[in-house]
């Protein structure tokens, strides 16, 4: 089978009002009164309205987590990327005039692996980034 | 006939409705259900800071589709059901006390902000930018809101800056970072949103790190950080985007390198029969192959119609990504492609760069605004490898097309040369990003 996605129009309508209508613009317009869109909005909104200011838990208030204790590759990029970033940041900020950052970065990587990997050439490193990345079953990209 | 394929999808955002949907729409006859844990499906999540700041007149416009839609077109919609099990053995998965059984699975359970984990975090006045409804009473709130904290200028968090400012809330920013959006925007390339903002009233707090949360009676009172305390209302946290993979580790699906749920091209799992999309996967980024979580509304929906299209027998496959991105911040347009030259001095990549300060229109146009794009380039091939651009307006369409052209293997040379559209209301003479790859060319 082919590869090559084919389009497809939306399943509810706002393509459907592409181009009509006075002057043909806006291709889209917000859902109007009546429809079952604005429907639902109406009734969010009167639910929302009415739970405003009052105690209680409800679905979606704190989307907010602690990440899982991480696996071994992915400390290993936590850190790596900390401290990549934080000291290329360190660099920009003292050319511009902008404060350090104040990211805590692992001392292993700020002393011994992040002066190590930038000693890499960028072929050797580009090798590295791929074999640790995890990523499988893609074709390449540029 | 056998028996219909069932194929269940966990999570209703951008990447569980384009999954669903893609999956009725290439097998009809199959058997479509969609779970999720929240009150609504089909709106613009993206929409509701700019709603909160007043810019758009109602929540309701945000609305794109009523559940009344998702049965009509036969896919049994299942809102306030949250997935507490997966039986893979069996293959069905518990939703709100019912089994499902399915022969498919699409795992789209999205993401969370990751905890500020210091004391306090769970005081009243904590908020959190994502469910409309709480988006909704937020914006009640926000009337008797006097003094607000951002924490984290990510893209959220910038845009929410710039509604706290624009409904009359003094607004502070805190920060790790030496710079607005460090986190994918060089600080030149920043440094005109920054200041737009600065103009707008917000005080922005940079190299300054969160401490905790003070209150009275369990209510915020003050955010207080490395450099002092902060009087606040209320704090919206804006921080990095954690994937959801309570379920999926459960299931027993390799995570990759971010924590995401490590897919193929195809949006497959490490588990036959189970695909997943959207902000729980990671996806490799074109040029270096490295993974990539936590990416935009775009991204996920397109994920979820190729997970949801191949679940339901076709074939597709998603490409790496050069992750364009554009948002506004203040009264600017940011965005970029790929990596910009702290990303890339991060990584160790060499580049030149070219930049170059051009115009939006004719520069005699009313309403011409000025357009800075920088390029980078490989030192040797003159190869594209990232874009940043900052302007006035017409952002967003370069920075589609530089991603467009950094996929093609697109050099300076070429952008240089390119046709450009001169239209004086619309387009000057000189295209910024033309220019910019001759000012690289001079760097190779």
């Amino acid at each position: 089978m082919s590869a090559t996605p084919t389009p497809h129009p939306e399943w509810f309508g706002h393509d459907k009002v592409a181009l009509w209508g006075p002057g043909a613009l806006p291709a889209a317009p917000p859902a109007p009164p009546g429809s079952n869109a604005r429907n639902q909005g109406d009734r969010a909104l009167a639910d929302a309205l009415s739970k405003a200011g009052t105690p209680g838990r409800r679905p979606g208030d704190r989307p907010v987590t602690r990440p899982p204790k991480p696996q071994a590759k992915r400390r290993m990029r936590m850190d790596g990327e900390s401290a990549l970033v934080t000291r290329s940041m360190r660099r920009l900020a003292a050319d511009g005039g902008a404060p350090p950052p104040r990211t805590h970065v692992n001392p292993v990587w700020r002393s011994v692996l992040g002066p190590v990997y930038a000693a890499l050439p960028w072929a050797v490193k580009r090798r590295v980034l791929r074999l640790t990345s995890g990523v499988r079953g893609w074709r390449r990209g540029q | 006939m056998g028996e219909p394929s069932r194929i269940a999808v966990i999570g209703g955002g951008a990447a569980g409705i384009s999954a669903g949907s893609m999956a009725k729409r290439t097998n009809p006859d199959a058997i479509v259900t969609v779970c999720t844990e929240f009150e609504d499906v089909a709106y613009s999540p993206c929409g509701i800071p700019f709603v909160l700041a007043k810019e758009i007149p109602d929540f309701q416009r945000l609305f794109l589709a009523g559940p009344e839609n998702y049965a009509e077109a036969g896919i049994d919609l299942r809102r306030e059901t949250a997935v507490t099990a997966v039986d893979m053995a069996n293959r069905t998965m518990t939703a709100g006390g019912d089994v499902v059984p399915w022969d498919r699975l699409i795992v789209c359970s999205g993401f969370n902000y990751l905890l500020p984990d210091v004391p306090g975090h769970d005081l009243e006045g904590i908020t959190y930018v994502k469910n409309i409804r709480r988006g909704m009473e937020l914006n009640e709130t926000l009337n008797h809101v006097k003094k607000a904290v951002v924490l984290e200028s990510t893209p959220l968090g910038v845009e929410m800056l710039s509604a706290l400012a624009h409904r009359g809330i003094e607004t502070h920013l805190v920060d790790e970072g030496s710079w607005l959006l460090s986190q994918i925007a060089d600080p030149d390339i920043a440094e005109p949103v920054q200041k737009n903002l600065e103009e707008l009233g917000c005080h922005l707090h940079f190299g300054v790190e969160l401490v905790r949360f003070e209150g009275t009676n369990g209510k915020l009172t003050h955010v207080v950080t490395s450099e002092g305390a902060i009087e606040a209302d209320l704090c919206v946290v804006a921080t990095h985007k954690e994937p959801n993979t309570v379920l999926a580790r459960e299931i027993g699906l390799a995570l990759g390198s971010t924590g995401g749920v490590a897919v193929d091209e195809r949006m497959r799992t490490s588990i036959d029969g189970v695909y997943a999309a959207g902000d729980v996967v990671e996806v490799p980024q074109g040029l270096t192959g490295v993974a990539v979580q936590g990416l935009t509304g775009s991204h996920a929906m397109q994920q979820g119609r190729v997970a949801g299209a191949n679940a339901g027998g076709g074939d597709r496959v998603y490409n790496p990504v050069y992750i364009p991105w554009g948002m506004m911040g203040g009264q600017i347009q940011i965005g970029g492609a790929s990596f910009g030259e702290h990303l890339a001095t991060a990584m160790g990549i060499p580049y030149v760069v070219g930049k170059a300060a051009g115009i939006s229109r004719a520069r005699y146009y009313p309403g011409v605004q000025q357009v800075i794009v920088k390029l980078l380039a490989e030192p040797r091939t003159g190869r594209l490898i990232g874009a940043q651009v900052v302007g006035g307006e017409g952002v967003k369409e370069r920075a589609d097309f530089l991603a467009f052209a950094l996929g093609k293997g697109t050099t300076l040379d070429e952008i240089a040369w390119m046709e450009n559209v001169y239209s004086p209301p619309i387009g000057a003479l000189y295209e910024p990003m033309s220019v910019a790859a001759q000012n690289g060319l001079a760097q190779l």
